[in-house]
């Protein structure tokens, strides 16, 4: 198990090193120039060569790369002398669009993004897999039905549409929701309600989205392993129905299940672009939304997009190594 | 003669479907006793399983149509598990009545070890720890021979051998001391070589238990060396029963004798080219009338009065604890039997 868990871990270093020259390689090739954008109008050329050489982006994209992971590990100096800026480490870069270090803006981003998807993560897995198993338990009856019909409207309903109808005709509607304080931060430390009142709603249009794909796949998972010869060994044991669905069926079909809620979760971290717009929360989504289409903060783009991906890669690691402690047949060769 | 301890008379399973009634096995009465072994022989499809199954009440009962008894002799008074309620029959399984199957790969939970699912079994019926439990299911790994027991039981099925994990099977379903085995084709998917140390294991193991043991395959071969007696499935119904050396000796049904003679004999050597039965067994979807074996039968033609298709033969005493569900008289049936294929009578 040790071994095992050594190996992925050096193999998801090596893919995080991968994924981030692949990003540094395809910013490179962007035909934006950063340091074009860190003027108006009056731009001349001196001062944007001066620029770029505070930028750090007056040396080839491996250098670049270089000095960033450098400055993940030991923090960075950006610009010399008395402009000299340090970001301390972990440095994401530095943002002269909002004079600040990257990693201090993620800073601020990053808790409402973990917010809302562990808000919504919990509620969708609670409410997905209910609803998966109570369907495959009484299949074709009239829970399954509703169950099918709940999947249907989740699936087909984008977090767009359903994100603005919770928002208009219940959070606003009823009162629920003070418009003008929406996207101020509240503290879950010392306003705990303003927190939940704050996430409920866009925790709400995210799980329902997510909660229908689960309940699907756990009613077929559920289905399916009901029909798997060790189930029928476990009822000719003499165990009950009970017992057997709790300790035979569920065991074998939801775990697979990790995997998937792992990525997604992992997916969600990246920010939820949609639902942060919609319920204007500043998240990360939020962040990178406004830093492609309005600031073109490439350092923030940068760093949000590199998160993203290492979201993904280290979720991917904790899914293995969980799924190896789950299945014996991974853990013990 | 013992009163037996599993008395089936009368069993019908069928399975509502959307194409139709599918009549999985009609008219099924066999008893089985303490100590002895009857094999259920038949082609794939002809209800071997499903028939045993409900003697197990293994059936989905809101998706299937049981009609019938199927009495277990228990010392506290019989129980006819066909009528009981699920919650009784539950109760029977595994500490009554045990049941292993073909695929011994599938048939282990994959995330739990071995000891953990003997022990499962065993707790069920027995006051004790866990601890109890695993020190229990080594003793019944060592006594089905699985060397180093003490350690093997802390491994997972994948790490056994096809052969071995049949054995942790019977281990599992003897674990509480069975009075009934059901074994469906405990060897099909073992290794030739593997098979005949599992037959030797089961015959061992109902010395030791004193259980009544039915033995469902395929392969009249693997009977022989088993069995005391003989059921012959054909299409949903028993087609002939009798004692093991009548039906290898003396059949009394053409399916039968189709089945022996496709038997390879050690006896016959140089190229005695093997009998199939042509054809296909029926649909068990609306059965046609008169006997589900004619489109296969080399001898319908010499009934008379083309009954074979008109009227469904009855299973009949046609010698002494000999049944057969067939038209033909005795001495016709004698004289069809292709005795040279079987080697010498008795
Ligand atoms: N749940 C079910 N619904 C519908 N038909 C079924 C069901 N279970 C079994 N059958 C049908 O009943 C018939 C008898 O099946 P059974 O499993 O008893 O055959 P078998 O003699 O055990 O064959 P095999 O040697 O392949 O195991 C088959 O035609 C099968 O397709
Ligand atoms: S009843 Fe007729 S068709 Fe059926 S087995 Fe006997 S002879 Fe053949
Ligand atoms: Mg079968």
């Amino acid at each position: 198990m040790l071994k095992y868990v050594t190996k992925r871990l050096a193999y998801t270093l090596i893919v995080l090193v991968l994924v981030s020259l692949t990003v540094f390689i395809i910013f490179n090739f962007l035909p934006i120039d950063p340091a074009r954008l860190t003027c108006g109008k009056s731009c001349f050329p001196a001062l944007i060569e001066a620029n770029r050489h505070r930028l750090g982006l007056d040396v080839p994209w491996w250098e670049q790369w270089i000095r960033f992971m450098h400055g993940l590990v030991a923090g960075r100096n950006y610009a010399e002398g008395s402009a000299a800026l340090h970001c301390g480490a972990p440095s994401f870069g530095y943002s002269f669009n909002q004079h600040s270090c990257v990693t201090t803006i993620i800073g601020q981003a990053f808790p409402v993004t973990f917010g809302l998807a562990i808000g919504s993560f919990f509620l969708w897995i609670v409410l997905g897999v209910t609803l998966g198993v109570v369907a495959a338990r009484f299949k074709g009856r009239l829970a399954d039905r509703l169950a099918t019909a709940f999947v249907l409207i989740g699936t087909s309903l984008p977090t767009f549409i359903s994100g603005i109808l919770i928002l208009l005709f219940v959070a606003l509607k009823f009162n629920l929701l003070n418009p003008i304080e929406m996207g101020m931060w509240h503290s879950p430390f010392t306003d705990p309600f303003g927190y939940f009142k704050e996430f409920i709603f866009p925790c709400i249009t995210l799980a329902l989205a997510y909660a229908a794909s689960y309940t699907r796949f756990t009613r077929s998972n559920v289905i399916e392993t009901s029909s798997e010869d060790f189930i029928r060994t476990a009822k000719a044991k003499g165990l009950s129905n009970k017992v057997i669905l709790r300790k035979h069926t569920l065991r074998a079909a939801l775990s697979p299940i990790i995997t998937i809620a792992g990525l997604d979760f992992a997916g969600l971290l990246g920010g939820a672009i949609i639902t942060e717009g919609i319920f204007n929360l500043p998240g990360l989504g939020r962040l990178s939304l406004k830093a492609v289409l309005i600031d073109y903060d490439l350092p923030v783009i940068l760093a949000t997009t590199l998160l993203a991906a290492a979201f993904v890669v280290v979720a991917n690691l904790l899914v293995d190594i969980a799924y190896a402690y789950i299945d014996p047949r991974v853990r013990v060769g | 003669m013992t009163t037996p301890f599993l008395e089936v008379k009368n069993l019908n399973v069928s399975f509502p479907t959307e194409d139709g009634e599918v009549m999985a096995s009609q008219d099924i009465s066999f008893n089985v006793a303490l100590g002895e072994t009857l094999a259920i022989v038949g082609e794939s499809g002809s209800g071997k399983s499903v028939s045993n199954l409900a003697v197990m009440g293994l059936h989905n009962r809101a998706r299937t149509n049981i009609s019938g008894e199927a009495w277990l002799n228990l010392a506290s008074g019989p129980v006819d598990v066909i009528s009981a309620p699920e919650e009784t029959v539950r109760r029977l399984r595994g500490k009554s009545m045990a049941m292993i199957f073909q695929d011994p790969m599938s048939a282990l939970h994959p995330y739990y070890s071995i000891g953990d699912q003997l022990s499962e079994a065993w707790r069920l019926y027995n006051e004790g720890s866990k601890s109890d439990g695993i020190k229990r299911a080594a003793q019944m790994l060592d006594l089905v021979g699985i060397p180093d027991a003490a350690r093997r039981v802390q491994e997972y099925p994948h790490q056994f051998s096809g052969g071995m994990r049949q054995r942790v099977m019977i281990a599992m379903a003897l674990i509480n001391n069975p009075s009934l085995l059901i074994a469906d084709e405990p060897t099909t998917a073992l290794d030739v070589t593997v098979q005949s140390q599992i037959l030797q294991l089961l015959r061992d193991m109902q010395k030791e238990f004193n259980m009544a043991v039915i033995l469902i395959t395929h392969d009249l071969g693997v009977v022989a060396e088993v069995a005391d007696r003989v059921n012959v499935m054909y299409a949903g119904k028993i087609v002939e029963k009798a004692g093991i050396d009548s039906i290898y000796y003396n059949s009394l049904h053409p399916y039968t004798m189709g089945l022996l003679s496709s038997i390879p004999r050690v006896d016959q050597l140089g190229g005695h080219r093997l009998k199939t039965i042509p054809g296909q067994p029926p649909s068990l979807i609306g059965l046609p009338a008169g006997c589900s074996f004619r489109s296969r039968c080399e001898f319908a033609s010499n009934v008379t009065g083309n009954l074979c298709a008109t009227s469904a033969p009855l299973l009949e005493i046609k010698a002494p604890e000999h049944a057969s569900r067939c038209h033909l008289s005795v001495e016709q049936l004698n004289e069809f039997n292709p005795s040279d294929v079987r080697g010498t009578h008795k």
